[in-house]
């Protein structure tokens, strides 16, 4: 199977540049079959590379080619498929099959289409990778692809301004995180000496070599470019404005797989990051407040998209406070469940705007339930998933990082951020359903002479179907809670198993009562866990009482939220116009999105601008420019006159070779010989 | 030194790959005579790829070894197997972008509009005349004593002398011809007075024995016997002049200008090799005690080739002779290889190597350039850059491969010409040459323009309505086939420098352990 690994992200690359060479020319609406298909290929092969997986329990391996020999910097392009990779893997290309196959329908008809199948399977190539990666420089490069590929999808409309205004945004934002990120891989080499992840020579096996300090400013550069990519405060702007692209691409690359690739850097470094408290810390309270900010603003949006918008960057901030509190496998699993539901919310938010006609805002909406039922009792089931209702995915996911961030080891921040979750959870709730009564239920608001609602066709509502059952069911890959298939699946990426025997061990040694072996075993733990002394490592049992306990307060919560939006949307009980009026403060905020934008603009942009006329007006056009062109025309000259040397006449040919003849002999004679000796 | 003839028969065996291509070549001699008309072309240029690629077969499973025979005259080691590849494979360039040309021969667009032949060519004995200089110059990579390279350098420039005059209607074809001829010949008769000088100081013609005289002569003052020097230097000017080293160069533009296209190509890389193979057999091999000496001039010579080279193509129009100049250039990268040679090289030391690798590269990236000049040529257009405009918009698929080799040859990662300059460079500074790096970064640098107006022409231009050029199957696909090898070799590149490594390393260790 190892073999074949490559074969993965391979063969999405082949028809990308197949359809991209010829889907004008000669493919044309084949180019969507052709993508899907390759999509198909891959998402298969990375099935039976995850059963593979399950089974042996050990990574898979896969040396390419040695891409970089340059002395001590000796880069090799390997693949790398631990029991993670092989859960991004399934996520990856499940969501991105499914998304290929909705498109075929979304996009019919449109006369960029090869453009989009072209971009699409290229970014899956970059994503997977990505994950596949066994070095930091390696992941590096598709972490740039992913976000060219993200860049070009973004500006697919590239005749609208906006689209193309979004685009740069969500470029030149992702710089300043992937600057850090660039820079945190310099720092890993030049403590480490290497790039490669695993292994005894590797980073992950070494990180107690370095100083604390270093650590701590490696974790922060490489989350730096985790919140980039994640959308995390404070460079979170970006992925709101990112659904000008296509919806498919909305679905794909903005909810399900790249924004989480943050949120899988750290997991994947989470040997770095456990080393320091202080960016534990830091993840942990940028996750919370991403989570609570983006959750307030959802409450007062009015294009659908915007709202799943902001509900995807408000998840994402779940999963970075999990990770910040030591609940690894609380945020994988988050993430996991995140990518069915929230592209299920995409792909649904896209077809009501394909079935409105190109309609976004949710206020010419309502009442749809009756037009288009396929979308709406999916969307149903997404709504609620997101909102957390017991048994849907959402549930067991968020109920696991608001209990892992209570019982972690990072007190009191845990206990903090785990109220704030709680608190974001009833906000989910409330915003999700008001989405859902604003959109489908109640008052038609749109002018039935002008627009027809109608529900998508097969292709687009199968693929809603295909990924309702993992919305509704996945969940109970983690069930019950801390012990499912998929914690078990997971666990020995992210706890050393043999440590926790030892710490088993010594629990049982203690309990004997004979302290001198309990002594020598909790050394054996330590030496096979790291330098980690207070075993941060180790999974923290909850007991049962805390599971239960925590199970009925975030069902309270998004019940809670569930409720109030029946009320206020549904029933018209309390009515959001005087509410709104009533908190006029806050809802300014939330409906501007708390001025981030204003701000930025105020203290970056503006001032950057103006920097960039000055030195563009001075600098640039009167002295660097001025200096190019004197050098590029005094070249031009020189060029000219050397020109005129080929006379074209042999005897001044034969002439400049005797000349040079002679005066290489006598220079060297005189110089060199002893002849003048 | 006395007389030691050695009486055992050769061993015909290591010679394989060279008596294929020449038997291949007779065969070609025999069939342009007697193959009836209608099936005249296909024979004669499936003869020449099979004999090609035959020979290469051979050549690779002579692999691995390290043997002489002829008495040590022909050597069959690692620097011969990866230099006659390189040369078949352009050889096999050269037959599959020639093909289209040979058939339709050269037009031109007449007064009136309409296209008419202008040179009709005769395909066998162009076939036979490639066959006998791939031949020659297969001879120098395996040359294993002066008289041996100096035939192969002979028979190897003959035949290019007489395929540039090959469209001899055309003037400048004929004049091209001329006067490479004639400074050919000045050239030569040099290169063989310096071997007669190294011959007079040595006693021996035999590249090994060559350098274990000149290892136990050394008078420890730092100065060199002048005779030596002398010799050394006049063989310099004569391979400076086969590489169209600055200021020995002097024949390039015209001959490259007047040549047909597909010749152009042809030579721009095989007697390139040739001399290549020739310098590095000379001065590693045989004049390595020396080393001291010839690196600084190759280094001194390198400089002025690439500045001169760059510089001197901004101001061409004329895409041929553009090249023409860019190949100087790339000639200069090529010998800074040779300059930082470090003496007593081991195995370790990458000079040899990053040379062997960078006339690969150069091997694809130009012989590509120029199918693309050949392709738009069929049709009378091509030669000026007018003739360039909007190609991106009449043949998308050739504008990209040209793109390709055009930002190739510029050193643009992640393509073929950025390794072998990556490698050069490296090479450089691990011979504690930083000039030498530095002035290849700015030199290419300077390139850029040239290069990119091309492309530039390509892309931004309308196309002026021109007859468009024909698409034709084994042009094309010859194209296609080099910009992929443009494209993923430079990628996959740290196998084939390893086995340059090992090659190069291979022969400066035989050379060493045969001269003690």
């Amino acid at each position: 199977m190892a073999d074949l690994l490559f074969l993965i992200p391979l063969i999405p690359l082949v028809a990308s540049a197949v359809v991209l060479l010829f889907g004008r020319t000669v493919l044309g609406d084949r180019s969507a079959i052709l993508s899907t298909a390759a999509v198909a290929v891959s998402w298969l092969l990375s099935v039976v590379v995850a059963v593979d997986i399950y089974r042996s329990e050990e990574a898979i391996a896969q040396t390419l080619f040695r891409w970089i020999p340059s002395g001590d910097f000796d880069v090799r392009v390997n693949l790398y498929a631990d029991q993670l990779t092989a859960v991004m893997l399934l996520v990856v290309s499940t969501v991105g099959l499914l998304v290929h196959v909705y498109s075929i329908g979304y996009m019919r008809g449109d006369p960029g289409l090869y453009r989009f199948f072209a971009y699409l399977p290229l970014f899956v190539f970059s994503m997977l990778m990505l994950v596949l990666a066994d070095n930091f420089l390696v992941m590096y490069v598709f972490w740039e692809a992913v976000g060219l590929c993200s860049y070009l999808l973004i500006s697919y409309y590239f005749r609208r301004r906006s689209a193309n205004n979004a685009a740069k945004k969500a470029f030149i934002v992702n710089r300043v995180g992937d600057l850090g990120f660039g820079l945190g891989i310099m720092f890993v080499f030049w403590t480490f000496g290497t790039v490669n992840f695993f292994g005894e020579t590797g980073v992950f096996e070494r990180v107690g070599e370095a100083g604390s300090t270093t650590i701590t400013v490696i974790a922060l550069l490489l989350f730096l470019g985790a919140m980039g990519k994640s959308a995390q405060f404070p460079l979170h702007t970006w992925l709101p404005d990112a659904m000008e692209g296509p919806t498919p691409v909305s679905a794909l690359i903005h909810a399900a797989t790249m924004v989480t690739a943050g949120i899988y850097l750290v997991a994947r470094a989470q040997s770095i990051f456990l080393a320091s408290e202080t960016a534990m810390l830091i993840v942990a309270s940028i996750g919370a407040f991403t989570a609570f900010m983006a959750a307030t603003i959802a409450l007062t949006q009015n294009d659908i998209k915007r709202v799943v918008a902001y509900s995807t960057l408000s998840q994402l901030g779940y999963m970075t406070l999990a990770l910040g509190t030591g609940a690894w496998m609380a945020a994988i699993f988050h993430l996991v469940t995140h990518a069915f539901f929230k592209g299920l919310l995409f792909l649904g938010a896209g077809s009501v705007i394909h079935g409105m006609h190109d309609q976004q805002d949710i206020r010419a909406m309502g009442g749809l339930k009756k037009y288009m039922p396929v979308t709406y009792w999916t969307f149903l089931a997404a709504a609620l998933a997101n909102a957390g209702i017991i048994p849907l995915a959402g549930y067991w996911s968020k109920d696991e990082i608001i209990l892992g961030a209570w019982i972690s080891d990072y007190q009191p921040i845990g206990q903090i951020v785990s109220i704030v979750a709680i608190v974001s959870a009833f906000l989910t709730a409330l915003y999700m359903f008001r989405l859902v009564f604003v959109v489908f239920h109640g008052r038609e608001r749109f002018d039935p002479a002008v627009v027809h609602p109608h529900e998508s066709p097969r292709v687009m509502t199968l693929p809603l179907v295909a990924l309702a059952i993992p919305t509704v069911l996945i969940g109970f890959i983690g069930a019950p809670p801390e012990h499912g298939l998929y914690h078990r699946f997971v666990e020995p990426v992210f706890y050393d198993v043999e440590a926790e025997e030892a710490e088993a061990a010594t629990y049982v040694v203690a309990q004997e009562g004979d302290p001198a072996p309990a002594g020598e075993a909790a050394t054996a733990a330590d030496a096979a866990g790291g330098d980690h002394s207070d075993g941060a490592y180790l999974p923290h049992e909850p007991s049962t009482a805390q599971i239960v306990s925590f199970g009925v307060i975030s069902t309270v919560a998004a019940v809670g939220g569930l409720v109030l939006a029946w009320l206020i949307y549904f029933r018209g009980a309390i009515s959001p116009v005087e509410l709104g009026q009533r908190f006029r403060r806050l809802y300014d905020i939330s409906y501007h999105k708390w001025y981030f934008d204003e701000l930025y603009d105020g203290l970056i942009v503006r001032p950057l601008r103006s920097s960039a006329i000055f030195l563009w007006r001075v600098v640039d056009i009167d002295v660097i420019d001025a200096m190019v062109n004197g050098v590029a025309g005094g070249l031009a000259a020189v060029s000219q006159r050397l020109r005129q040397v080929q006379t074209g006449l042999v005897a001044n040919y034969a002439l400049a070779i005797a000349l040079g003849m002679v005066v290489l002999v006598g220079v060297y004679l005189t110089a060199f010989s002893s002849l003048f000796r | 030194m006395g007389l030691d003839l050695d009486l055992t028969a050769p061993d015909l065996t290591l010679a394989w790959p060279q008596l294929i291509v020449f038997v291949m070549t007779v065969v070609l001699l025999f069939a342009d005579a007697f193959v009836p008309k209608a099936q005249h072309f296909a024979t004669l240029t499936g003869i020449s790829l099979v004999g090609y690629i035959g020979a290469a077969f051979a050549l690779v499973t002579q692999s691995g070894q390290n043997a002489a025979t002829f008495d040590g005259a022909f050597r069959a080691d690692g620097l011969t197997v990866f230099l006659s590849l390189i040369i078949l494979v352009a050889a096999v360039a050269t037959v599959v972008i020639s093909a289209s040309y040979l058939q339709n021969g050269e037009q031109q667009l007449g007064s009136d509009g309409r296209l008419r032949i202008a040179n009709s060519v005769p395909a066998g004995e162009f076939y036979v005349l490639i066959g006998f200089s791939v031949f020659g110059a297969m001879l120098v990579a395996a040359a294993g004593n002066l008289i041996v390279l100096y035939i192969g350098i002979e028979l190897s420039a003959l035949a290019t002398y007489v395929l540039t005059a090959f469209a001899k209607r055309r003037l400048t074809s004929v004049e091209g011809a001329m006067k490479y001829f004639l400074l050919g010949l000045f050239a030569s008769a040099i290169l063989l007075y310096g071997m007669t000088w190294i011959y007079g100081v040595t006693g021996s013609m035999d590249l090994d024995r060559i350098a274990a005289h000149l290892a136990g002569t050394d008078a420890g003052d730092g100065f060199t016997d002048p005779a030596l020097l002398l010799g050394l230097l006049l063989l310099v000017v004569g391979i400076g002049f086969k590489m169209a080293a600055v200021p020995f160069h002097f024949w390039t533009p015209d001959a490259y200008d007047g040549a047909p296209t597909p010749v152009t190509a042809f030579m721009s890389v095989v007697p390139k090799a040739a001399a290549f193979a020739a310098a590095i057999r000379l001065f590693v091999q045989a004049l390595e005690p020396l080393s001291d000496q010839w690196t600084t001039l190759w280094a001194v010579l390198a400089l002025v080739t690439m500045v001169f080279g760059n510089v001197v193509a901004i101001a061409q129009r004329n895409v041929k002779r553009m090249l023409a100049y860019s190949s100087i250039a790339h000639t200069g990268y090529i010998m800074v290889g040779l300059a930082a040679y470090t003496s007593g090289g081991t195995i370790d030391d990458p000079s040899i190597s990053s040379l062997l690798f960078y006339i690969l590269a150069y091997t694809f990236m130009n012989i590509g350039a120029f199918a693309v000049i050949t392709y738009l040529q069929q049709r009378g257009v091509g030669m000026m850059l007018e003739d360039f405009n909007g190609l991106a918009s009449t043949r998308p698929l050739i504008a990209v491969a040209m793109t390709l080799f055009m930002a190739s040859l510029m050193g643009v990662p992640p393509l073929l010409g950025f390794y072998a300059k990556y490698y050069v460079i490296v090479a450089a500074i691990d011979a504690d040459l930083l000039w030498l790096a530095v002035t290849i970064v700015v030199a290419s640098a300077v390139s850029a323009f040239f290069y990119l107006r091309i492309v530039a022409v390509m892309y931004f231009n309308q196309p002026d309505g021109r007859p468009l050029a024909l698409p034709t199957r084994l042009l094309s696909g010859g194209i296609g086939v080099l910009a992929v090898a443009t494209l993923l070799l430079g990628l996959f590149s740290s196998p084939i420098i390893d086995l340059a490594d090992q090659w190069s390393g291979a022969l400066t260790v035989l050379g060493r352990t045969a001269g003690q």
